[in-house]
């Protein structure tokens, strides 16, 4: 819709930038696209659970039948890194206590994180380092996101059809259901 | 090279501002008061059509509607997740529009009185926002410009089952045309009032054109949506309620009248048709949800306890 509203008088002017007043916690949503190699971001939502976190990330960004896979992580579980921040040039220690990463990559701006794998790591920063490492290229990183494996709650395989499936049938929600004239322009 | 020079480099490259980039205080605010807007105006927006989902003429008009109306509250998670990005949370953003300190689009106080209204509101009014947002997908800051392009993605089908609609009643019975072109006149200007005040009335255009948020302005954005809508007028062969509307060939655009801003600016201000009726109506949905919220968290919690028990 639209939104060319312009400021009067009482109308707020500028915002104090609270982000921790949530009665529901915030969660990321990865989506694999149908014909997709890899999970993409899809943004935010809010849920008490990760069950709810899917339910949610379904009809938010799921409307239609553009995925077959979808993972929630909450938000405090990722550790990001950008270009503004430096990053130690090597590895942690070999032998100290490690585990399984997931790493997404932004690859240039205005693109999307991709879920680029997994990396065996001691901590966020280890993690972040390996996945730079792994994954990147010197020039092409913008920014990488990690989180542990296991913060990845992933929508149950079997449940797929319930998940995905109801939307399928629903062709009227395609624009190319209206039968519209082509001379009164595209629509 | 400092935050502010690498700012100015990535505008002046045209490409996309990213959640962690250093950005000046006054384009995060503008950006936070624009997605906010745009998001309040998704969700405000399903009212007029949820009006109409009881009444919709066949069961299949009923079930289009409601995918669209829930359209409109996916849009506006997008919005409200894009906003999330420049440190500000939904709860606050929602706070602040049943404050009445943030805005929504002035169309949504206008009532839908007939049937035709969907349609005019499919046609006209998504007409009028996919003008705005497929600018907007260039805008510079990367969570917006994809909000929008995912939001286009599905804008398309909202206008075209607006525009069918009247198509359906334009060959109808003389009532169904009569009723069609009343829902023309009632939305026709309050449609083009969405692109905003003129570009030399706006205080908000210029520094937003040079951060590149808005990268077309509002008197521009408006031709183009009059260029766009006025052969689907013809086609449908209804009258577009402007005595001044005609074809320029001089500047190959059509001249149309002026906006009546006394209208736009007592609407803005609150003194719609609808105002009062739709801010009730959301404050009253949120209010009688927090149990639900509450219940959510509670159960939340328990299950936890009772897997670690």
């Amino acid at each position: 819709m639209s939104y060319s509203v312009p400021k009067i008088a009482g109308e707020s002017d500028t915002i104090v930038g609270r982000t921790e007043d949530h009665l529901w916690a915030r969660w990321e949503v990865f989506v694999r696209p149908r014909g997709g190699v890899t999970h993409v971001y899809s943004e935010s939502v809010h849920a008490p659970d990760a069950e709810t976190a899917l339910l949610n990330a379904r009809d938010t960004y799921l409307r239609r039948v553009e995925g077959v896979s979808l993972w929630v992580i909450p938000s405090g579980a990722i550790s990001r890194w950008d270009e503004h921040q430096a990053l130690p040039e090597s590895r942690s220690e070999e032998g100290s206590a490690r585990r399984l990463w997931e790493a997404f990559i932004r690859h240039r701006r205005g693109a999307q994180f991709l879920h680029a794998g997994s990396i065996v790591a001691a901590d966020a920063v280890d993690a972040i380092v390996r996945a730079r490492d792994a994954f990147l290229t010197k020039t092409d990183g913008v920014a990488i996101w990690v989180a542990p494996s296991e913060a990845i709650v992933a929508a149950d395989p079997d449940e797929a059809e319930m998940l995905f499936e109801p939307f399928a049938d629903k062709g009227y929600r395609q624009a190319t259901y209206y039968d519209i004239p082509e001379e009164v322009g595209y629509m | 090279m400092d935050g502010e020079e690498r700012f100015r480099e990535i505008i002046a490259a045209d490409e996309k501002v990213e959640p962690g980039d250093w950005m000046p205080e006054g384009y995060r605010q503008t950006l936070i008061r624009q997605i906010a807007q745009h998001a309040h105006s998704e969700v405000i927006g399903m009212q007029p059509e949820g009006n109409w989902i009881t009444r919709a003429p066949t069961l299949k008009r009923k079930a289009i509607l409601m995918a669209k109306v829930q359209d409109e509250a996916g849009h506006g998670l997008y919005l409200y997740s894009a906003a999330e990005t420049l440190g500000v949370s939904r709860d606050e953003l929602v706070r602040l529009l049943h404050e009445g300190r943030q805005k929504y689009s002035s169309i949504f106080n206008y009532p839908t009185l007939t049937w035709a209204d969907i349609g005019a509101i499919g046609w006209l009014v998504d007409g009028a926002a996919i003008t705005n947002q497929v600018a907007l997908t260039r805008t510079s800051y990367g969570p917006y410009s994809r909000a929008m392009v995912r939001i286009c993605k599905e804008e398309s089908f909202h206008q075209r089952q607006g525009y069918e609609i009247m198509m359906v009643l334009a060959r109808g019975s003389e009532e169904q045309r009569a009723m069609a072109q009343d829902a023309l006149d009632r939305f026709w200007w309050p449609s083009l009032m969405m692109f905003g005040p003129h570009d030399s009335e706006s205080t908000h255009s210029d520094q937003s054109m040079e951060w590149k948020i808005k990268p077309v302005s509002n008197d521009d954005l408006r031709q183009q949506f009059v260029d766009a809508t006025v052969p689907q007028a013809e086609y449908l062969g209804l009258t577009i309620p402007d005595p001044d509307l005609r074809w320029n060939a001089e500047r190959g655009h059509y001249d149309f009248g002026e906006i009546d801003w006394d209208e736009f600016w007592r609407v803005v201000k609150g003194h719609g048709p609808m105002n009062r009726e739709r801010m009730a109506h959301k404050i009253e949905a949120w209010e009688r949800g927090a149990w639900v919220r509450e219940a959510a968290v509670a159960h939340a919690a328990k299950r936890t306890a009772a897997r670690s028990a």
